[in-house]
């Protein structure tokens, strides 16, 4: 029998005074919630832009040139406010591998268990075992033919790249996840929602839309869009999606939901169309323009989450759903 | 409903986590333990200053009761006590064997003095008996010589009576020393 001296639990400990901290290809973000009677306030919050070329995808180009212009933002808040905190990062949808597996052995049990999950990346990730990180979570606790996993893996170069960069900012390297599950809390936790048939969450971000088919407990399907604002001067239009290229997001959806629709990952449902759809992101214009079109176009109904109005209150604007999500994590149980 | 709480940070880095935790939670205990020992030593300190206090109320007190009169007699008892328990002791040094044979001779002197002789110093030595005394005329004092002489066990019949016991006729300080067997 073995005795536990101390029942330590590790994220808990650090989770009190995490930063959640997005570095996307254009912004910095910083956030930490507090929580007060089902409110959420900010207690730290920043929001920086990046010039063009330092990130690409994702990947640091410019370790140097980012590292002092992140430093000399958080310098200009307050030393003590943000360094020496354990961050929570979000790693860049491109990278992040993600899938729901199938295994019909109890990892409480199996001494193989590790092996399995690594025959799984093998199999299933576009990357070997060796050259990832990966974690995992038992999606069923209660089982009966299989249990279902929920597989992430990240290559390690990726992964520390953003470590050192953390740990040059005087952070504490904490918890690193997926843009997709970052996203997902926000709507889902925002929204207090229960998603018991597909749900197609869209991300807009400020070049990027990140698309997730989530069901039940986890994301079943993500894929990541590139897109450019049009250049319009005109202020009604400036952040809107020109005809060509709100076609090619429709046309892109279509075949997401297609591709969805034909390979039923083992849902154990006989829901294998998506219900809803649900946008959210910084761009309102952006957003109410999209989900007029999807609502056109696809017979599902469409709505959007709010997650940047969340802290307007407070004079906080151009909140992305990803640091939102981050910050949740920090807060939540 | 939660999402899945993935977390692909490296395990040495997790581990590196951990150990400042550890570290940290060292130093916290550290820091508790040096705080209640100096806790404890404020406490000692404060108990010492309180006692030094309390001794200095109780000796007061006491300076305060032996000025008392109760006391003083208590004091002057103990001084009586202490005199009587060094006569005791000198008594506890007598020769225990002759002790009768003093207690027969003083019982005989006492009763054969005649009225009118007042002793004022009796003192007996290696059987050596020098009497000092008032005697209210020369004819008791002589009277009281002859008595001693006929009585008592005198050795040869040798009692030192000085010329100066018939200096006055009347209220004699006279000295009689003598040796019994």
């Amino acid at each position: 029998m073995k005795i536990k001296l101390f029942d330590f639990n590790f994220e808990s400990y650090f989770k009190k005074n995490a930063l959640a901290l997005e570095i996307s290809d254009s912004e910095v973000t910083i956030l930490s919630l507090k929580k007060n009677k089902d409110k959420y306030f900010p207690e730290t919050w920043g929001n920086w832009t990046i010039p063009s070329g330092i990130i690409e995808k994702g990947r640091i180009k410019n370790q140097k040139a980012l590292l002092t212009l992140i430093l000399n933002w958080f310098k200009k808040i307050d030393d003590k406010v943000i360094f020496h905190r354990p961050a929570i990062v979000s790693i860049p949808e491109e990278t992040f591998f993600s899938r729901v597996t199938h295994i019909s052995e109890d990892p409480s049990k199996s001494d193989t268990f590790e092996k399995i999950i690594e025959k799984e990346i093998e199999d299933h990730f576009p990357l070997y075992p060796s050259e990832v990180y990966y974690d995992y979570n038992v999606l069923n606790t209660n089982p009966k033919e299989h249990i279902d996993i929920f597989l992430g893996a990240s290559p390690k170069t990726v992964i520390n790249e953003y470590v050192n960069l953390i740990k040059s900012l005087n952070l504490y390297p904490f918890i690193f996840e997926g843009e997709s599950l970052a996203i997902s809390r926000a709507i889902i936790n925002f929204d207090k929602l229960k998603i018991e048939k597909p749900t197609l969450f869209i991300n807009i971000g400020n070049n990027k839309a990140i698309f997730i088919i989530y069901f039940k407990e986890a994301p079943r399907f993500t894929a990541v869009l590139y897109f450019s604002f049009s250049e319009n001067k005109n202020e009604k239009q400036k952040f809107s999606l020109n005809n060509k290229l709100q076609e090619g997001f429709l046309d892109e959806i279509d075949r997401y939901l297609s591709f969805y629709e034909a390979h039923p990952l083992h849902e154990h449902t006989a829901y294998k169309a998506v219900s809803k759809v649900i946008i959210s992101g910084c761009k309102d214009k952006i957003i109410d323009n999209l989900s007029a079109s999807i609502a056109k176009k696809l017979t599902v109904p469409v709505e959007i989450c709010h997650v940047n109005n969340m802290l307007r209150l407070y004079g906080v604007s151009q909140l992305s759903p990803v640091v939102v999500g981050l910050a949740f994590r920090a807060i939540e149980k | 409903m939660n999402v899945p709480l993935l977390n692909l940070l490296p395990k040495q880095e997790k581990q590196a986590l951990l150990n400042k935790i550890a570290n940290e939670k060292a130093i916290h205990f550290i820091i508790l333990i040096t705080f209640l020992f100096i806790l404890f030593l404020l406490f000692l300190f404060g108990l010492k200053l309180s006692l030094k206090e309390n001794k200095n109320i109780i000796l007061k007190q006491i300076k305060a009761i032996e000025s008392n009169s109760f006391i003083t007699k208590i004091k002057n008892n103990e001084n009586k006590i202490t005199t009587f328990n060094k006569i005791l002791n000198k008594i506890s040094t007598l020769d225990l064997n002759n002790s009768s044979i003093l207690v027969e001779h003083l019982y005989q002197l006492t009763s054969i003095t005649p009225e009118g002789i007042v002793f004022e110093s009796l003192s007996i030595r290696d059987k050596k008996v020098n009497l000092t005394g008032l005697a209210k005329s020369r004819q008791i004092l002589k009277d009281f010589k002859t008595l001693i002489e006929k009585n008592l066990a005198v050795k040869d019949k040798e009692i030192i009576f000085p010329l100066s016991n018939f200096e006055t006729p009347e209220d004699i300080n006279f000295s009689i020393s003598y040796f019994f067997n």
